[in-house]
């Protein structure tokens, strides 16, 4: 049948009735939704750049608050004379201050922590993602290659898959208080001298192997972080090894190799692009995460940094190897000491000191520098991830 | 030039027999009572449509398809030489090792040209440089290779055209000095410039090593293969000299077959 364009006229022309109208109000109640939810995500990150940035960043040379970042928090300090001028003083310089102000001195504020800077998180959440990501790595890719390379499809595997991804739905407040059962103070340790909690005494004769725990430190934290972010990295691993095809493992077997020689030199280079790149948006994840390392690694304050550990002083003709000692056990000993992390030090002086402009002012830089610094991270990621795809695509 | 297999007087003795071979994938069986045998420097050709389990015997002549979960052997046997490959007395690697494969989609690793080449000796624990630069010359000449990638060896081999991947996957597997050749469909991803080169290498090879090809183009078949065996539903049906599989095949399926009748 032919339509007669003379009678019809524009044949599709329908009447704008009910259903139409309906289908464009669904259409725009989603574009809000969204559009909503972009808005609220663009506005936190405005609120914390603005409040934060003039924390950080200063108008003349060298343009960043080189105090914010390089020093240890302190308490903060404010005077104010009888006129009503205040005046922001650290720890060392209040009473030099008082003493000047002499009569005109009319009230003083201490707000805690809020002085000084923030290296101490700084570099204590940096020891803690290098523990924890040295430890998830090797436990989570070599978990991927049993799964992936080695198991056969079955109801143990099913089993083993349902056990991790249990494990990402675990609240982190119950990580932390496995940490703090299974690290803190039950795992071994090597000590001629067994604490009397310890759980399993096991002499080796040169030493003991004392089951008495790690004590809070940022060992314990980082392994405590390491199963927080195992999930994450067990599945992107996993899933990096399936990539790689498998004409490469027919082929190298094929060609006389063992199934290790296999994942050592055809299965895992091609897949560690993917799983590096995965594994820095665990790095991103662990060093967010309060709850595991509260009651493991990390203190509310603390005025030394990991290597500024107080050791009893050299013999003044003391050896070349004496001092060499000394400065490989400060090393490692940075390990073993207690630490104050980002997300730490932001829950404590936003929640747990009176609120006022200046702990204000400290919590919002805080915020903007672990903001950056994950953000970093992500970008590094995803340029990584751009960089070797080009190098290794098959 | 290198030790390959002497012209012997038992040329057309069984040097690969495969006896009442049963094959299967967890239940579900694809090969039944396969009889068939291989002769020494032959270059035989397995042909059928897909599915018939053509590929599932060659893979299991170097036990590749172990690999594949659940796969395994219901009874029979594979000897080469005499000795049974699923006996427990052989090593699969060493296997591996004397049973060359090339594989439908040519897939060099995307290492240099040279790294492919050497890859069975590298991880047959050849260390040195000497060695390993004489065998990548020597295989990479015998797959016809050498005089195109010679000053380019250390690039990746992903840089190379399909026809000269497939040709390193040849000199990979030829590196090893294996004795028998398997091959798996080795053009069915490659254009007819390309293919006509593959024919023409593997015709130079012929006599230096047992061929086994998987193919399903019949006129490559007829072209390349001494003798042919055609398989249909896990079963051998016909083989015989290529020229009588073609031209006056015994069973009427082989015929409707290779006219592009049997559906």
């Amino acid at each position: 049948m032919t339509p007669n364009p003379t009678a019809v006229g524009n044949p599709f022309a329908g009447a704008k009735n009910q259903q139409e109208r309906r289908e464009r109000i669904t259409r725009w109640l989603l574009r809000l939704v969204t559009f909503f939810i972009v808005a609220v995500t663009l506005g936190i990150l405005a609120l914390i750049a603005i409040k934060g940035s003039p924390v950080v960043f200063r108008s003349q040379w060298p343009f960043v608050n080189t105090k914010f970042l390089t020093e240890l928090p302190s308490t903060l300090h404010v005077i104010e004379d009888v006129k009503g001028n205040k005046q922001e003083v650290e720890v060392g310089h209040a009473d030099e201050v008082k003493a000047g102000l002499g009569d005109n001195f009319h009230s003083e504020t201490t707000i805690s922590y809020s002085g000084g800077g923030i290296l101490g998180p700084i570099v204590g959440t940096a020891l803690l993602v290098l523990v924890s990501i040295s430890v998830a790595l090797f436990l989570g890719v070599s978990c991927a290659i049993y799964l992936s390379e080695y198991a056969k499809h079955g109801k143990f595997l099913e089993l083993v898959r349902l056990a991790i991804l249990n494990l990402a739905g675990v609240p982190s407040v119950v990580f932390g208080l496995f940490g703090l059962g299974a690290f803190v103070l039950t795992a071994p340790v090597f000590t001629h001298m067994p604490m009397d909690r310890s759980i399993l005494i096991i002499p080796l004769g040169f030493t003991t192997l004392s089951f008495e725990g790690w004590d809070t430190c940022v060992l314990s934290g980082g392994f405590t972080l390491a199963f927080v972010i195992l999930p994450v990295i067990i599945t992107a691993s996993e899933q990096c090894l399936q990539a790689v095809p498998q004409g490469f493992r027919e082929t190298s077997m094929a060609l006389g190799a063992t199934r290790w020689q296999t994942i050592r030199y055809s299965v895992l280079p091609f897949a560690m692009p993917g799983i590096l790149t995965s594994s820095i948006l665990g790095i991103a994840r662990a060093a967010g995460e309060t709850a595991p390392i509260m009651f493991t690694a990390a203190l509310a304050f603390k005025d030394k940094l990991p290597w500024q550990k107080a050791l009893p002083p050299l013999p003044a003709d003391a050896s070349i190897f004496a001092h060499w000692e000394q400065s490989v056990s400060r090393l490692l000993g940075v390990f073993t000491e207690s630490v104050q992390a980002l997300p730490y030090h932001i829950y404590t002086i936003a929640a747990k000191i009176p609120q006022n402009e200046y702990s204000e002012r400290a919590q919002y830089g805080s915020v903007f520098v672990f903001l950056v610094l994950v953000a970093t991270l992500a970008a590094t990621s995803i340029w990584l991830r751009r960089r070797l795809r080009a190098k290794y695509r098959w | 030039m290198t030790e390959m297999p002497v012209q012997s007087a038992n040329h057309d003795a069984a040097f690969i027999q495969v006896e009442k071979f049963n094959y299967a994938y967890a239940d579900h069986q694809v090969l039944f009572n396969v009889d068939l045998n291989f002769h020494r420097e032959d270059i035989t050709a397995l042909i059928g449509p897909s599915g018939c389990g053509k590929s599932t015997l060659l893979r299991s002549i170097n036990r590749i398809n172990d690999l594949v979960d659940n796969a395994r052997v219901v009874s029979g046997s594979i000897k080469i030489e005499g000795v049974n490959l699923y006996s427990p007395e052989v090593d699969v690697i060493s296997l591996r090792r004397n049973v060359g494969m090339v594989f439908q989609k040519y897939n060099p690793f995307p290492r240099s040209i040279f790294e492919n080449a050497v890859y069975g000796l590298r991880v047959a624990g050849v260390k040195d440089k000497h060695d390993l630069a004489e065998a990548a010359e020597r295989s990479l000449r015998l797959a016809a290779l050498w005089d195109e990638v010679k000053d380019r060896l250390h690039e990746s081999a992903v840089g190379l055209s399909g026809g000269q991947q497939q040709r390193l996957c040849i000199a990979r597997a030829v590196a090893l000095q294996p004795r028998i050749l398997l091959m798996d469909e080795p053009c069915a991803a490659l254009d007819p410039i390309a293919t006509a080169r593959i024919e023409d290498l593997i015709a130079q090879l012929r006599g230096k090593f047992t061929f086994v090809i998987v193919t399903h183009n019949m006129e490559q078949a007829k072209r390349i293969a001494d003798k042919t065996a055609f398989f249909y539903k896990g079963k051998v049906i016909e083989c015989d000299d290529t020229m009588t599989i073609f031209g006056n095949p015994a069973d009427k399926l082989t015929e409707s077959y290779i006219t592009g009748r049997l559906t």
